[in-house]
């Protein structure tokens, strides 16, 4: 009599709700974009602060002059291993 | 192979000449006023530390946003799932210690007033032996009594 009342106890979890697409807020941002970027003595930067747009962004220079570096910072700040 | 192509350790990112750097990321919450900031610092002895900065997320809220931004579709699912069938086995286990539980207040209930009995029987016992005390106290003046009795019958 117990085991079939606990048995009948446990049913089915209601279904979660459906994942929706990430909504812009008021300033265009998703969240979890980036809103800014700082480096200090980061590879060829001494100091830099930029604020990437709520969209397409793009990074423009000559050879060497650190494009490749940037996203570094990023995927280093975001993820633990260097090498991947 | 290396996505990053650049070193394999942190401390080979740190500007020549200097002992140490940082990388700070700012990213957007669910409100333009709630901003997530991330700081690796790095040096040049390949140490790194973490920082992370959030103001108003749970880590509840943290772990499950996590298992969205990994992608895998079913994992928020198992995981809600996970959720519900400990809530359920929780109360399972609460119910099955009540359960057991139960004879023992029983038990407790049978005991008090089994002690409240004794403290009863003492009592009587403490009235009876005063009574006792009492009774053989009256016994020399009753005998009293009845030679005066005697005496003044006898008397014209």
């Amino acid at each position: 009599m117990a085991t079939s009342a606990a048995r009948a106890r446990i049913d089915s979890p209601p279904p979660p709700p459906p994942p929706t697409q990430p909504r812009r807020g008021d300033d265009d941002y998703v969240p979890c974009n980036i809103v800014e970027i700082e480096l200090l003595n980061f590879m060829t930067y001494d100091r830099l602060a930029c604020h990437p747009g709520p969209r397409l962004n793009l990074v423009a220079g000559p050879n060497g002059s650190g494009k490749g570096s940037l996203v570094c910072a990023i995927a280093l700040a975001l993820t633990a291993d260097p090498s991947i | 192979m290396q996505v990053l192509g650049r070193a394999a350790s942190v401390g080979a990112f740190d500007k020549r000449g200097e002992e140490s750097g940082h990388v700070k990321i700012s990213l957007s919450g669910n409100t333009p006023e709630h901003i997530i900031r991330i700081t690796r610092k790095i040096d040049t002895k390949n140490k790194s530390e973490w920082l992370l900065d959030v103001f108003t997320t749970r880590p509840i809220q943290l772990l499950e946003e996590t298992q969205k931004a990994v992608g895998v579709p079913d994992l928020p699912v198992q995981h809600h799932q996970l959720i519900y069938r400990s809530k359920e086995l929780k109360n399972l286990e609460v119910a099955n210690l009540m359960r057991k539980r139960l004879p023992w207040l029983k038990y407790e209930m049978k005991e008090e007033e089994l002690i409240e009995a004794q403290e009863q029987e003492k009592t009587m016992k403490k009235k009876m032996e005063i009574a006792k005390i009492w009774e053989d106290s009256k016994r020399p003046i009753d005998y009293r009594n009845e030679q005066v009795r005697a005496i003044m019958n006898k008397l014209p």
